[in-house]
């Protein structure tokens, strides 16, 4: 059972830490497996980093990489996106056969999923072939030991010729006594200079039989019987239910919303609580001594921005922690399943559906995870819809409006009702753009359904982090920005005030166009135009304008729309470009300008027209 | 002893609950990079597979391959695999875990 066989360099852990210092790394190791495989999980563990961890095929798409000190040699890990085959066709796999021929690599990390060694041997017999020094990682031992699965793993070192270890990167039994190995193998083995020039030949040369690969594991690895009935298939005869199926899947994610909503205005109050002591305690009296136009300036031109936006992010953190979850658990592949012969008459997949789900987080991730789609015509209409997927930033905007304008009783059930207009207008737009040839397609839906799994409290914690340090990002970098600009439009010229300022006029002339929207006010359409560069800048916007601080805005806004305006605004808000970042993502993923221009034409025309329908169905029915 | 059927038929044929063992994967209209996912799926030959439920309005087939995976795959990607349906089990009840 034991891998020590192999590990000469004793059993006890390497020393290891995180080298930031710029030298450059001594070592390069290249971690590649199957989707599914906890591959993430384990790099995380290596790297301290944080990298993102998802139960769904190819969620891995950038390539995460950290520099690591092990033993005295700094040694660059590098995740390669997850991949069923190093000789595949589809963008993930072309990603990492790219990365193998350009890039020098003096170690490959082979994780598989110890569970399903009976179908992912092949990997480790291509990576053999390719000649540079591997080490095999049964991952998941936790869950193979649950299945009743027996694996000998100095048998199938001796057979394989490659280090083998039976770990779990999740619970960390066996990952001292494998990354000792690792370590070992890193100091034992010459720098490679050289990339592996023409790889895919060298593969092609000689293709082992399925019998000679799976041969191997006679002896090695006993599997359970296959009518045995997992906890994964208890839970799916509910879950998966022909009738009751899709409904519990929405009740849970109703569940998530009345959570955020019921724990995330407290939580607001409390943020908002905290920077109005700074403010009082901090920043009036430092600035105290400057000439009262500065003093304007940093408070409601910087300060009042940042701290509205601050105030949302205990929300965000709890929105981003329940979306960890539930993409770590293995509920999304089973949306895909249901949801998967509806998706097909919108000319989708069920892939699609979860993409939507993970564009509740940032549509960025979403649209960089359309790479496992083959089909470039099938890749390119996700892109289109997933921009209208409500992410975390119109999320704080809505809650927002919603707070000030609606009745809290029922403020989550109109949060609710904007995640379903977003499902559905997302759909429509589908349905519409697939009879166009451009987005008509033939594309495979064959998914991995991975069992279920509770995600540690530790590993949600990480991926939760990792979200919201780059939300912050976005945020602390456009806002301040964004505000500082708005405060001078809506400033100057000198001893202007209202529509006379620079800010008004752009609202005054754009007002034949936002008055039937519901953006009755030119601050706000003042407010939209920044929203272009991120969603948050909307709000900073409103404080800047307004130059109050939260509950001040909140309080005028109340006033001053009217629900049926308020549901045009943020309609409007939900369907138009999300921010600067997701038009530079879908430049960057389909390669086009021609394409980038017509989503974001698209995408304003849309929102114009479904942000006029509702205004007037709003008012309609009396709102 | 297990019993298999001598005629073949493609998994998009298999009925609810019945286990069958892959014979091979027919290259589809997708070409040679599907039959290799499916492989690495586990789709293997003498590998055996059942047809655990069926998503409503001829959605996707789930089905259990071996004892630990199980897969999505539509009707049309069902086409490509061709299996031997299992006449006689070996056992006639389920084992829990």
């Amino acid at each position: 059972m034991s891998g020590c066989a192999t590990c000469r360099h004793g059993c006890h852990g390497p020393n290891v830490k995180l080298d930031i210092s710029k030298k450059p790394a001594q070592r390069r190791v290249a971690v590649i497996g199957q989707p599914n495989c906890g591959k993430s999980m384990l790099f995380n563990r290596i790297t301290k980093a944080g990298a993102h961890v998802g139960n769904w095929p190819g969620v891995t798409v950038d390539l995460l990489q950290a520099r690591v000190d092990v033993d005295g040699i700094t040694a660059e890990f590098v995740d390669l996106p997850g991949l069923y085959d190093l000789e595949g066709y589809s963008e993930d796999e072309q990603v990492v056969q790219r990365f193998l021929e350009r890039t020098p690599v003096d170690l490959i990390l082979v994780v598989a999923n110890a569970s399903q060694i009976d179908r992912q041997a092949r990997m480790v017999y291509q990576v053999r072939q390719l000649g540079i020094p591997a080490v095999v990682l049964l991952n998941m031992a936790d869950e193979a030991r649950h299945f009743g699965i027996q694996i000998d793993t100095s048998l199938l070192s001796q057979r394989w010729g490659l280090p083998t270890f039976l770990i779990s990167a999740k619970y960390g039994q066996g990952f001292d006594e494998a990354f000792a190995e690792v370590a070992h193998e890193l100091h034992e083995t010459q720098r490679i200079q050289q990339p592996l020039i023409g790889m895919r030949e060298r593969l092609a040369e000689h293709r082992p039989s399925d019998q000679e690969i799976y041969s191997v594991l006679d002896g090695a690895v006993t599997m359970p019987p296959a009518d045995q009935v997992s906890r994964t298939d208890r839970i799916d005869r509910w879950v998966l239910h022909p009738f009751i199926g899709l409904p519990l899947f929405f009740v849970a994610m109703a569940l998530v919303f009345a959570l955020v909503w019921n724990i995330g205005l407290p939580s607001q109050a409390l943020a908002g609580w905290v920077t109005e002591w700074m403010q009082t305690y901090l920043i009036e009296p430092v600035i105290a001594p400057l000439p009262d136009g500065l003093q304007d300036f940093v408070l409601n031109g910087v300060w009042n921005g940042v701290a509205t936006v601050a105030s949302f992010v205990p929300l965000v953190v709890i929105f981003f922690f329940c979306m960890a979850a539930i993409e770590d658990s293995g509920y999304l592949s089973r949306a895909a399943f249901m949801t998967d012969a509806f998706m097909a008459k919108l000319g989708l997949d069920g892939r699609g559906f979860v993409m939507q789900i993970m564009g509740f987080g940032c549509n960025v991730p979403a649209l960089m995870g359309t790479r496992v789609i083959r089909s470039r015509s099938m890749r390119l209409l996700n892109m289109m819809i997933i921009p209208f997927s409500l992410c975390s930033a119109r999320l704080a905007v809505f809650v927002f409006i919603i707070a000030a304008v609606f009745p809290s009783t029922y403020g989550w059930a109109v949060l609710f009702l904007l995640y379903v207009l977003s499902f559905a207008s997302a759909f429509l737009a589908a349905l519409i753009l697939q009879r166009h040839k451009h987005f008509a397609s033939v594309e495979p839906f064959v998914l991995e359904l991975p069992p279920y799994r509770l995600p540690t409290i530790k590993q949600v914690l990480w991926r939760g982090w990792g979200e919201v340090r780059e939300f912050l990002r976005r945020a602390t970098n456009f806002i301040i920005l964004g505000c500082m600009a708005i405060w001078f439009l809506t400033n100057y010229p000198i001893g202007a005030a209202g529509i006379n300022t620079w800010g008004g006029q752009i609202g005054q002339w754009m007002a034949p166009v936002m008055d039937p929207i519901g953006v009755v006010d030119a601050h706000l359409t003042l407010a939209l135009i920044f929203g272009f560069i991120a969603k948050e800048v909307v709000l900073g916007a409103l404080a800047t304008i307004y130059a109050m601080n939260e509950a001040g805005v909140a309080q005028a806004i109340g006033h001053a729309l009217t629900p049926a305006d308020a549901i045009g605004f943020c309609v409007f808000t939900l369907l138009y470009t999300p921010c600067l970042s997701t038009i530079a993502t879908i430049k960057a993923e389909s390669k086009s300008w021609g394409f980038t221009a017509f989503s974001l034409g698209f995408s304003l025309m849309y929102a114009w027209v479904m942000a006029y329908a509702f205004r007037y169905l709003a008012i309609a029915i009396g709102l | 002893m297990t019993v298999l059927a001598t005629a073949t038929m493609t998994l998009s044929e298999l009925k609810l609950h019945e286990t069958a063992y892959v014979d091979s994967v027919t290259a589809g209209p997708h070409g040679s990079g599907l039959v290799s996912r499916l492989h690495a799926m586990g789709f293997l030959p003498n590998q055996q597979i059942r047809l655990i439920r069926k998503a409503r309005m001829n959605g996707p087939l789930q089905v259990k391959v071996g004892s630990t995976t199980h897969v999505a795959i539509r009707l049309l990607e069902a086409d490509m695999v061709i299996v031997r349906p299992v006449l006689m089990p070996n056992s006639e009840s389920e084992t829990e875990s």
